[in-house]
């Protein structure tokens, strides 16, 4: 088996494996999420978003791979490479543990994977993967709506100039353009970026949270952020956490994918900025 | 004491099989590309490669279908445990 970098010359065979291992999107989908992606890390300087694997002159599957610098709630900034949409083709499934650890070659960075299968979990944990979260907590914002503010406010960030840091303020702006909602939530003269992204649970429209400082100032501001969402038709907000949250009406899902990380969570704190989240639409739930 | 190099990671893999009421296989039959063992066995197996035996996966001319049979795992073992050849530097 031999592999080779994913680069823009690669982007047709690339999406044609994607679509064959993912056909929940259409091959024109992971094209545009493909075109997201190198813009993505050519920003960075770098020129692939991932490997494909190949045997006897064939490709034979493929997994995508693209870091990222997350400095926005840690105490030394680090690169976190994102694996995700991970497939080969029948008959070569079992040469996937090695494929991972080709992938997995640099020490100095946190490997993630947001979005395993059942049996990607297990193969993970076997290779340095540990469960970080236990599901996702999900808050139906009509019922959170209703919860009283506390003196907090949630401000669009293009209301909130000059209230974040410059790093901060530069990252909402950047998933803006990636269809994100940036937000800022305000309290006690203190402000925290906040970043949410639309989702949807059985057709049902709703928002996930890709960063917050913790999940406490979640369910402290959970009456704003319900509001916000329920005003733009969205019923719901979800976020991964390691147990439910204690928000009323919420309910904690276990079925979905844990977050898995090859580092220790330094804090409380959700950061999936330029994950698979903002380049790769989700698979419809049913 | 066992014969094989690699008679850890062969327990493994005939307890594997056991568990899933599979015959044993001869030296040479396919273990993953029959479909015998999944891919979670083949980790098993790599993981022990690299931890016991410090077999270098990353290395891009370790060829994966040496773990294919018993007898290839075997080959791969004794040769990694061979002494290196000693020779004075010029």
């Amino acid at each position: 088996m031999k592999l080779r970098p994913v680069r823009r010359a690669d982007i047709e065979a690339a999406a044609t494996l994607l679509a064959e291992g993912f056909p929940v999107h259409a091959r024109d989908t992971w094209l545009e999420s493909l075109r997201r992606l190198f813009a993505h890390v050519e920003a960075r300087n770098e020129d692939a978003v991932g490997y494909i694997a190949s045997a006897g002159g064939a490709d034979i599957g493929i997994g995508l791979a693209f870091a990222c610098r997350r400095s926005a709630f840690t105490a030394e900034p680090h690169d976190v490479v994102n694996l995700a949409a991970f497939y080969l083709r029948p008959g070569h499934e079992w040469l996937t543990p090695l494929f991972l650890r080709r992938m997995m070659t640099r020490p100095d960075v946190e490997y993630l994977d947001i979005t395993a299968s059942d049996s990607m979990r297990a193969l993970n944990r076997r290779i340095g993967f540990a469960d970080r979260t236990a599901g996702s907590v999900v808050v139906p914002t009509p019922l959170a709506a209703l919860t009283p503010a506390a003196g907090i406010r949630l401000l669009p960030l293009e209301k909130a100039a000059g209230l974040l840091s410059p790093e901060h303020h530069a990252l909402l702006e950047a998933h803006g353009h990636l269809d994100a909602m940036p937000l800022v939530i305000s309290r006690t003269g203190r402000h925290e970026p906040l970043i949410l992204v639309g989702v949807r649970r059985k057709r049902v429209p709703g928002a996930r949270v890709i960063l917050a400082r913790d999940r406490a100032l979640l369910a402290t501001a959970i009456g704003p952020i319900a509001r916000y969402l329920l005003r733009r038709g969205l019923m719901f907000l979800e976020f991964d956490s390691p147990a439910p949250a204690p928000i009323t009406g919420s309910l904690f899902v276990t079925r979905a994918a844990p977050v898995q990380s090859t580092w220790m969570a330094e804090n409380d704190a959700i950061d999936h900025t330029f994950s698979e989240l903002m380049f790769i639409p989700p698979p419809r739930r049913r | 004491m066992s014969e094989f190099a690699s008679a850890r990671i062969r327990r493994m893999i005939l307890d594997t099989l056991a568990e899933r009421r599979i015959p044993a296989p001869g030296e040479h039959d396919g273990l993953f590309t029959s479909g015998l063992l999944d891919s979670l066995a083949a980790t098993e197996v790599l993981v022990a490669l690299e931890t016991e035996h410090g077999i270098d996966l990353t290395d891009a001319d370790f060829d994966i279908s040496a773990i294919d049979t018993l007898d290839g795992i075997e080959r791969l073992v004794s040769a990694r445990a061979m002494p290196i050849a000693s020779g004075s530097a010029a």
